[in-house]
């Protein structure tokens, strides 16, 4: 999945899109523990993809998310 | 000792509704007042049903994150939120939250999100549950999300007396306003509940029509034919202000709201009381509010579900109350049964009655019961309605009355 893409279903999660920024902490980006939770739901339900709520967790920075996302 | 509370002239400024006779308040108007029912055959499980549903809902229009997670309830109550505030002129981003309230009246709140969770959660485990399943099925959501679109910091409740809900959630505004509590509530009632459990569950009851062979005709109030209600959805809001306050800042005003009347049968969890007692605490207790007696009421918009038992009982409490025989409607063979929205919504049809003077039909009645001694027209009847009851009552015998004026 490419950033857009990430970037779309963040946007739709009720994330600001000025916020979404790759250099941007996880949490800064509005990826919070229930936003994380949620974002996990909705890439297995939705498209298709199996990250699990703690690898997203783990990660730093959106670019880290966007790297995950990216591998599956 | 006696709290004595004054109680002030309040306003209608702003009227909105999503129902499934039309999106807006206009729509619906219309169409109840062109008498055409909206109820059709819905899909076959859990049980054969009617149901009328408000058609073409597209939640995107609400912005890509409100489409994905409140309750289809809370959204329709956002849609309607939104067109009476533009109704009344007023805008979220100019005026001060923390004078305003938000009470919204709802039977069952998210209870769609909590069947369609449930079953992920049973069915695949909690994995599958979004995290957002508990607060967008809580019975607060309603109004909680409404003051979170609308930064309204005033006192927010959900108010629930089942099918009375969006009447009380209008009643207990009128006491805010008059305690100070806030200067502009914004107020009304939202239900979703064509979902498989409550469609199953009030078939067991027994309250739902099973005239599958004409859709239409199904929702038929004081017909001798009539065999039950048809479940509906919806929501309807109004915008309310103490009467000084929408002339200060040059509001127009639809109508007034002069008095409530809120009382409980101690009964029956299902049926009314037969002797109509409770619902008769609440009317004289509205009329009382409004400085009124019973001779001066020229229309109700009755609850009218279309109940055997139901609408006989209403029918006896009306017509020895007011004996002079005013129009007396039910706007429920139009829209269907919308729940904890239906007090609101016919409230608003209420306003807009006393405001354009028209009586607006009863659908469906063709031969009129004859244990029902009421003058219900089938057809618009025009005239000047200068002080108008809307009629609410809930499972559990709570009963709630509005009585209503022009401006």
């Amino acid at each position: 999945m490419s950033f857009d893409e990430l970037k779309n279903i963040m946007v739709s999660l009720g994330i600001p899109e000025s916020d979404i920024r790759l250099d941007a902490a996880r949490e800064d980006a509005g990826l919070d523990s229930i936003a994380v939770v949620e974002l996990a739901l909705v890439l297995r339900r939705e498209k298709g993809l199996v990250v699990t709520e703690e690898e997203l967790g783990a990660a730093a920075t959106v670019a880290d998310v966007a790297a995950l996302v990216a591998a599956r | 000792m006696i709290l004595r509370v004054t109680v002030p002239d309040v306003s209608v400024t702003g009227l909105g509704m999503v129902t499934p006779a039309g999106d807006g308040w206009q729509a619906t108007w219309e169409r109840v007042c062109e008498g055409l029912p909206t109820a059709a055959l819905g899909p076959p499980a859990p049980v054969a049903h009617l149901a009328c549903t408000v058609a073409d809902f597209d939640p995107a229009r609400l912005g890509r994150a409100r489409s994905r997670r409140p309750d289809r309830c809370t959204q329709l109550a956002l849609l309607a939120a939104r067109e009476a505030l533009s109704d009344a002129g007023l805008e979220p981003a100019r005026w001060d939250g923390t004078r305003v309230a938000v009470i919204v009246g709802s039977s069952s709140g998210g209870i769609g999100t909590l069947e369609s969770e449930h079953r992920a959660l049973l069915g695949e485990g909690a994995q599958e549950m979004s995290p957002y399943a508990v607060p967008a099925s809580l019975g607060n959501s309603v109004s909680a999300q409404l003051t979170i679109e609308l930064g309204a910091m005033g006192p927010s409740h959900t108010v629930n007396t089942a099918c009375a809900s969006g009447a009380t959630a209008i009643g207990t505004a009128l006491d805010l306003l008059a305690l100070g509590r806030c200067d502009i509530a914004l107020v009304g009632g939202a239900d979703a509940t064509i979902t498989p459990y409550n469609i199953a569950g009030f078939d067991r009851v027994g309250a739902l029509s099973h005239r599958f062979d004409d859709p239409a005709g199904a929702l038929r109030p004081f017909d001798a034919r009539r065999d039950g209600f048809v479940m509906g959805e919806g929501a309807g809001m109004l915008v309310l202000e103490r009467t000084a306050d929408a002339r200060a800042r040059g509001a127009r005003a639809r109508a007034r709201i002069r008095g409530f009347g809120a009382s409980s049968d101690a009964h029956h969890v299902v049926k009314p009381s037969t002797d109509g007692a409770g619902l008769v605490l609440a009317l004289r207790e509205a009329l009382a509010r409004a400085g009124a007696s019973a001779q001066d009421v020229s229309h109700i918009n009755a609850h009218g579900t279309g109940t055997p038992m139901g609408d006989r009982v209403e029918a006896a409490a009306l017509a020895v109350l007011f004996p002079h025989r005013p129009p007396v409607t039910s706007t429920k063979a139009v829209t269907g049964h919308l729940m904890g929205a239906a007090g609101a919504v016919e409230a608003a049809l209420t306003v807009l009655a006393v405001e354009q003077g028209l009586v607006p039909p009863t659908a469906n009645l063709d031969d009129l019961d004859p244990a029902v001694a009421l003058d219900i027209p089938t057809k618009c009847r025009e005239g000047r309605l200068p002080l108008a009851l809307s009629v609410s009552t809930g499972f559990g015998g709570q009963n709630a009355v509005l009585a209503i004026t022009p401006d």
